[in-house]
């Protein structure tokens, strides 16, 4: 997909017609839009959004959107003020674009009387050209979706600011959703949630059911509730996540709101310290509990082995003592001589000589040579086993040492950050209390999520052991009639389809993994001066690490994480989303079961990118324009002057720039009435009398 | 970083295997399943989805 043009008519502030091309050039892929805070950044993103994906492009996806206020007006509200005839007023929202060689345009639009009406449900309208002809394609929401589906789309149109979440450690499963979407696995994902749908499933147990045995169909009956109720309880913990993540959002801007203001920016900034510290000692302290349970998993059955090693070596020393190992002579060689009549010194073991009763008397010392091996055997297996017991008690100690360490710094933590809550719930400024009582209730809501996760788990946990129990049972039950046995195989098939195509997926997933690690560490190591690398670890978690020194030179570096700053954490996220638009245009060349994937080019536009990235603003600004093959930037002068303005001059890859002016009563706040850019004075505000509105302006 | 350019190769070469050595009915009912899901997978509405795979698989597993 290549943007072409994207025009604006009576959407939000932008009023009248209005239009942006995009630079379409290889070699200078970014289009700069400049503008103060508040002028329109943002909307001309959900311009680009609406026009796709209607209200839902408006509200973001999954997660609460505080971009963007009031999403059902939408028409330029001087005009819906003035108007005498509602029904030929229009907000429209035109997109070009190229995508697979086909140029289409996109419309959307809405009167003021349907805004007024039913605002939610728009029907946009997708134009073809093909071969010089040009015709009205019937389903276009269908058509956009399989361009660009909506789960891509929160990974190519974002708020630079908000990105930040992919690089979070518990969003591993956004990110390999991310993954499965952007490449194409998403088609395996939804077969096989469909293949073990209740809707594919119940069809097929009702015909097994009809012709299966009272006692068979007893069982399936309660096979199928069980799963249904698996169904529902994973309905419910996707719903779950889903409110966690918006919680997290809405704690992050009242965040933003504490760390603005002055009375609690300090305590604001110590908290997200502190958090941070929690949340990278959370993380070992999970590691160590892993650890853990490897090691007792792996080792521990050698802590209960004392009494039978102290026991079987008295046996072993016992037998030493007796000289019963190592035997001095063998049976086997006894009794090769006795039967061969001839001892080794040649005298003739003659039965009742002399000779032959002293050979015979050896035998009762004498000792079996697969005794003595399986002595010898036991007899290392013992001492290995104490070996292993005393490393393992040792290690137990020092993770156990090293998990209560991290525990009361954990405690700590805690209690400092409570003591914050404190601080800050009691402060004078009204605002202030108020955001930290909602941040207190937000907490206590998501604690209240994870504990309903955590139950939703167990409950699936047990459903799934008795389903398990439940499928060995039925399956037990041989049918006589051709009919049932039938369906049990249709139904057999159904689910050995859906465990083959998870092996499937899961190993495509895994080895599309080093692929997209060398891309992240390529970006990556452009942007980070440091000796630190991103990767997308086995977990699908994105983390950043370095090596750290070993207190003892004799021993090899250590990796560890790196506590991630929200600066590190946009860097990563925006490392991961470059690396996977790189890794989509390669698509095709890389196996996989699913014919017909194309490699696909998707542009990348991001609002305020520079806005969280604190030391790495010049790292990303020269990285940015490889970000994809086309990239939009709304940028304001706050984040853009200075290092960014040099780095993206130095690239020389801005192909097309605009500005957006302000025409109104008043100056907003802060704003400045002149823009800068590279040197140039440049109006930005223009006071009236009239309507506000927001003029796209090329420069 | 050190990656391993050759765990990339053996996980997806591992995945064709997988396919491969599935039975030859199993084998058809994936293609066949997987060619209805294309058309629909990035929608949200689906409903028929549901009675095209049983009609698949009432078709393959006789």
């Amino acid at each position: 997909m290549k943007l072409e043009r994207l025009v604006l008519e009576n959407f939000r502030q932008f009023k009248g017609r209005q239009e942006l091309v995009f630079s379409d050039l290889d070699e200078r892929n970014v289009t700069l839009v400049h503008a103060e805070n508040g002028f329109g950044k943002t909307t001309l993103l959900k311009a680009l959004l609406w026009a796709l994906y209607g209200r839902k492009g408006l509200l973001g996806f999954g997660a609460q959107d505080q971009d963007f206020e009031r999403p059902d007006a939408i028409v330029h509200e001087g005009l819906a003020l003035s108007a005498t005839d509602p029904s030929r007023l229009f907000a429209m929202v035109e997109l070009t674009f190229v995508h697979e060689g086909d140029r289409y345009t996109l419309t959307r639009q809405l009167s003021l009387a349907q805004q007024r009406a039913a605002p939610k449900e728009t029907i946009p309208s997708l134009a073809v050209t093909r071969d010089g002809q040009t015709i009205d394609l019937p389903t276009p929401q269908r058509h956009i979706q399989a361009i660009v589906p909506d789960g891509i789309s929160k990974l190519l149109f974002f708020n630079g600011e908000r990105i930040n979440y992919l690089a979070a450690e518990r969003n591993s499963q956004q990110v390999t959703e991310a993954i499965h979407q952007m490449l194409g696995l998403s088609l395996l994902r939804t077969t096989i949630d469909d293949l073990r749908s209740q809707s594919v499933r119940g069809k097929l147990r009702a015909e097994l059911r009809d012709c299966a045995s009272d006692e068979k169909s007893a069982l399936i009956e309660r096979q199928q509730q069980l799963e249904q109720g698996i169904e529902q309880d994973r309905q419910r913990r996707r719903q779950t996540e889903a409110n966690l993540v918006a919680i997290h959002d809405e704690v992050a801007a009242i965040d933003a709101k504490l760390a603005a203001n002055r009375e609690s920016a300090a305590l604001q900034q110590r908290r997200q310290s502190l958090e941070q510290q929690r949340s990278a000692l959370g993380e070992r302290r999970d590691g160590i509990q892993q650890q853990l349970g490897k090691l007792i998993a792996e080792d521990g059955y050698t802590l209960f082995t004392g009494d039978l090693i102290r026991r079987g070596e008295e046996i072993v020393t016992r037998l030493r003592q007796e000289k019963k190992i190592p035997a001095k002579v063998q049976h086997a060689f006894l009794d090769d001589l006795l039967q061969q009549g001839t001892c080794i010194c040649g005298r003739p073991l003659a039965e009742g000589s002399p000779e032959r009763a002293k050979v015979e008397h050896l035998r009762p010392e004498a000792g079996d040579q697969a005794f003595n091996n399986a002595v010898a055997a036991l007899d290392h297996a013992m001492g290995h086993i104490k070996g292993v017991a005393k490393t393992t008690a040792e290690a137990l100690r020092r993770l156990n040492a090293e998990r209560l360490y991290i525990k009361r710094q954990i405690e700590d933590c805690e209690e400092e950050l409570n003591d914050i809550h404190n601080q800050v719930g009691v402060k004078h400024d009204d605002q202030v209390q108020q955001l930290e009582r909602q941040r207190k209730d937000l907490e206590l809501k998501e604690n209240g999520l994870h504990t309903e996760i955590g139950r939703i788990d167990r409950d699936v946990e047990t459903a799934e052991a008795e389903l398990k129990q439940l499928a060995t049972q039925i399956s037990q039950l041989q049918d006589q009639e051709e009919a049932a046995a039938r369906a049990q195989r249709r139904l057999d098939a159904v689910d050995d389809c859906a465990a083959l195509l998870e092996r499937i997926l899961e190993a495509e997933t895994q080895g599309l993994r080093p692929l997209l690690n060398d891309e992240i560490d390529s970006h990556f190591r452009r942007i980070m001066t440091k000796a630190y690398w991103a990767e997308l670890t086995e977990d699908y978690t994105l983390r950043i690490r370095k090596k750290v020194a070993p207190s003892d030179p004799d021993q090899a570096h250590q990796v560890t994480d790196v506590a991630l700053s929200t600066g590190e954490r946009t860097v990563t996220s925006l490392v991961f989303i470059a690396s996977l638009v790189a890794l989509a245009r390669k698509r095709s060349e890389i196996p996989t079961i699913l014919k017909g994937l194309s490699g696909a080019t998707y542009p990348v536009a991001i609002d305020s990118p520079f806005g969280s990235l604190s030391i790495f603003r010049e790292g990303v600004a020269r990285d940015i324009p490889e970000l994809a093959p086309q990239v939009l930037l709304l940028v304001s002068p706050e984040q853009y002057n200075g290092a960014v303005e040099q780095a993206l001059n130095a690239s020389a890859r801005v192909g097309r720039r605009y500005y957006l002016v302000y025409h109104g009563p008043t100056i907003p706040q802060r704003a400045s009435p002149d823009l800068i850019v590279n040197g140039q004075r440049l109006q930005q505000y223009v006071a009236t009398e009239g309507d506000e509105y927001t003029e796209i302006v090329s420069l | 970083m050190t990656t391993d350019p050759d765990q990339s190769e053996r996980e997806l070469l591992r995945a064709q295997e997988i396919f491969k050595e599935a039975p030859e009915e199993h084998k058809e009912l994936i293609r066949a399943v997987l060619e209805e899901e294309r058309d629909v997978v990035n929608h949200a509405r689906r409903k028929e989805i549901y009675q095209r795979i049983c009609n698949h698989v009432k078709r393959v597993i006789k």
